[in-house]
């Protein structure tokens, strides 16, 4: 089990991109930087969703576009 | 003095293989799969001072309170009822109701009575007369249109209708078909001409779209490849335009026919434009049903090895097959479904031959006193027909077409395919080749929405998620297939939402061999009616 969400979530990146987790960061760009093609971006959704038992709705898929989207998203349902 | 006009588009009786009722199935809003270029194209025919509205009922309802002085209402066979009641209601609070499109054109005498005027035929070519007839007041019944030359046509009036909720933007490149094969309506709406408007025009409209935010375009031809000269002259303008567009290349999709696949020239020029998937109307692997329904194109060729060709081209092929010809006996189901699975194609639109009004078959079912009063001339009811079939009763026909189905979409034989089309599958080409790293970032809401879908399409039974982790492994080792493994699901999403409609669903039909199916009927559903495809076209 991770430590975090936060942690969780870049597990998953670095696990489905072969990136280390060390170089993968909030300003890291999904497409860009990572690569992420569209079933890829699926699968990492799919996986981060079951990890943390949230839904990304639609309007939130919509405006990913950077890690730091994701662990906003992520944020938002494990209020500090 | 300039007038109004509300300009329908009616919802169907059932969804179609191509459509996106699965968005309201999984609680979305209503959506096209592909935009409706009907109702765009008679908004930019008709005099522009009018004033002119959209409402393309499949995406919002229609506002049966619109003060237009005129409506128009266009459609195919599957909204003619809709079609239908939609006219009648205007007409009862004294609106004139204007009836045109494909379906009133092939079955005039259905809609005759429910409309002040009606339009049979293409509208081009008797615009001006019938607006300038209608703005005075002294308009005919009925207006009968010649064949017209689409190089003048306007562009389209997509500034009208509700783009955000279209998957893929249409443009018409060509109208008519030189074949002729026995159940298609095309030829008797369209001729066996082609005609074609011009590269210019359709980079116009093209640019259009693209403003609009389209990256993915249906080009709407009865069969893209028929006039190979004229195909590659716009292929030519095609790869030209999509290769320097600012924010990344559109994905077109069109119709073809499998002859295509021996014009090495034309299958590059293709993908080079940036064709990423084909519909081809294979229709049955029974050579002699083949001849007999003069789908010649097809016979005396290796029908996989062609459709092959396409997919090492980087091109998806959705495949149109009909059981029901004469030559088919009752193993037809077990041949369809040991051809299919030798394909690299995921998606097959299935569905019991029938004959469409305007057709030769209709002659010949009709001289036989083989038409059915209460039967669907809908291609692709898959339960439904409007023919005896020679060899096979009603329910043998249902039973064994519901055991097809069944089967062929079943996740682990839909996963099978999907991996053997990624296996097959050629690099990107064209202009995504040179595109891959700055691929666009984020989603049009719409496509937003389709990723919601396939994530719970995945999470649907342990079956759907095995065949996903199945295709995640093949993709992984070929990441160009990724946009092709994408479009694939979704439109098996969309089976399953036609499957699930009409209560065809029945995964048990396919633990019991073929024969027996067929022996047995329909073991469930066939109460309601869904429309899969079929195939009248490439
Ligand atoms: C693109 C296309 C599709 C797309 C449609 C996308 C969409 N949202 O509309 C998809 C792939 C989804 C599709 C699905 C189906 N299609 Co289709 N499709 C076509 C195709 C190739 C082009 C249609 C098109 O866009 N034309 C462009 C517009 C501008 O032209 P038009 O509609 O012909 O209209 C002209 C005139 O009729 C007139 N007009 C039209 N409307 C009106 C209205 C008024 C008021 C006036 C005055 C004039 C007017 O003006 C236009 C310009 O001249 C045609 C074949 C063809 N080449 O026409 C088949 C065709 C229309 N389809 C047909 C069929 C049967 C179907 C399906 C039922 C197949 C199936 N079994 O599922 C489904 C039905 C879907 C539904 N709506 O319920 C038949 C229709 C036969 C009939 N008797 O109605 C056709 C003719 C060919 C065929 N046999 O397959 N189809
Ligand atoms: S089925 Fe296709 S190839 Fe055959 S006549 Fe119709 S449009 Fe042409």
């Amino acid at each position: 089990m991770s430590d975090s969400p936060a942690q969780a979530v870049l597990e998953i990146l670095a696990r489905e991109t072969g990136v280390p987790p060390t170089k993968i960061n909030e300003a890291t760009e999904l497409v860009g930087d990572l690569g992420i093609d569209s079933p890829r971006a699926l699968q990492v959704l799919v996986e981060i969703e079951d990890k943390l038992d949230i839904e990304v709705n639609d309007e939130e898929v919509a405006n990913l576009r950077t890690v730091g989207d994701i662990l906003e998203v992520v944020a938002t349902r494990f209020p500090a | 003095m300039s007038k109004s006009l509300y300009l329908v588009n009616p919802a169907p009786v059932c969804p179609s293989y191509f459509g996106a009722e699965v968005f309201e199935q999984w609680g979305f809003p209503g959506a096209q799969g592909i935009a409706d270029l009907a109702t765009p194209t008679v908004a930019a025919l008709a005099p522009q001072d009018w004033d002119i509205s959209i409402c393309d009922e499949f995406i919002s309802p229609i506002d049966f309170d619109h003060p237009a002085e005129i409506v128009g209402i266009t459609g195919k066979i599957t909204q003619g009822d809709r079609m239908i009641e939609v006219a009648n209601a205007f007409r009862a609070k004294g609106t004139t109701v204007v009836i045109g499109g494909p379906y009133a054109s092939l079955s005039p005498e259905q809609l005759r009575p429910h409309c002040d005027v009606l339009v049979v035929g293409e509208l081009e070519g008797i615009a001006d007369e019938l607006f300038a007839d209608l703005e005075s007041g002294d308009f005919k019944a009925e207006y009968v249109a010649e064949k017209p030359d689409i190089t003048t046509s306007p562009l389209p009036r997509w500034d009208l209708y509700p783009n955000d909720r279209a998957l893929m933007a249409c443009v018409q490149t060509s109208r008519g078909c030189p074949f002729e094969c026995e159940f298609c309506d095309v030829i008797q709406y369209l001729g066996r001409k082609q005609r074609h408007k011009t590269p210019d025009q359709i980079i116009a409209e093209l640019d259009l779209l693209y403003d609009i935010g389209y990256r993915s375009v249906f080009l709407a031809d009865d069969n893209f490849t028929a006039s190979r000269k004229t195909a590659k002259a716009i292929l030519a303008a095609l790869a030209a335009w999509n290769g320097s567009r600012p924010d990344g290349p559109v994905s077109f999709n069109t119709q073809v026919s499998i002859d295509a696949a021996k014009d090495a020239e034309m299958m590059d020029m293709l993908a080079e434009a940036g064709m990423t998937l084909v519909f081809i109307g294979i229709e049955t692997p029974n050579v002699d049903s083949l001849k007999e329904t003069k789908k010649r194109q097809n016979v005396g060729i290796d029908l996989t090895e062609r459709i092959s060709v396409f997919v090492e081209h980087g091109i998806s092929v959705v495949a149109g097959m009909i059981v029901g010809f004469d030559n088919d006996t009752k193993d037809i189901f077990q041949v369809q479904y040991d051809f299919a699975m030798q394909n690299a194609v995921p998606i097959f639109t299935l569905g019991a031959l029938v004959a469409p009004a305007a057709t030769p078959l209709f002659d010949r079912m009709e001289a036989s006193g083989r038409l059915t009063a209460d039967g669907s001339e809908v291609a692709g009811t898959p339960w439904d027909t409007n023919i005896v079939h020679m060899n096979m009763t009603k329910d043998e026909m249902t039973g064994g077409l519901q055991w097809l189905c069944n089967s062929l979409y079943k996740p682990e034989a839909f996963a099978q395919r999907m991996i053997r089309m990624i296996e097959t599958m050629g690099p990107l080409r064209g202009p995504f080749a040179s595109h891959r790293q700055t691929a666009k970032a984020g989603l049009r809401p719409i496509e937003a929405e389709a990723v919601t879908i396939l994530k719970r399409l995945i999470r649907r039974s342990p079956e759907e998620r095995k065949m996903w982790s199945d295709v995640m492994a093949a993709m992984a080792k070929k990441p160009d297939t990724g946009p092709a493994v994408m479009l694939s699901l979704f439109r098996y999403a969309q089976v399953r939402c036609l499957y699930d409609n009409g209560g065809f669903w029945e995964p048990r039909v396919t633990e019991q061999a073929a024969v027996s199916a067929v022996a047995g009927g329909a073991a469930v559903g066939a109460s309601g009616l869904v429309s899969i495809g079929g195939s009248a076209s490439g």
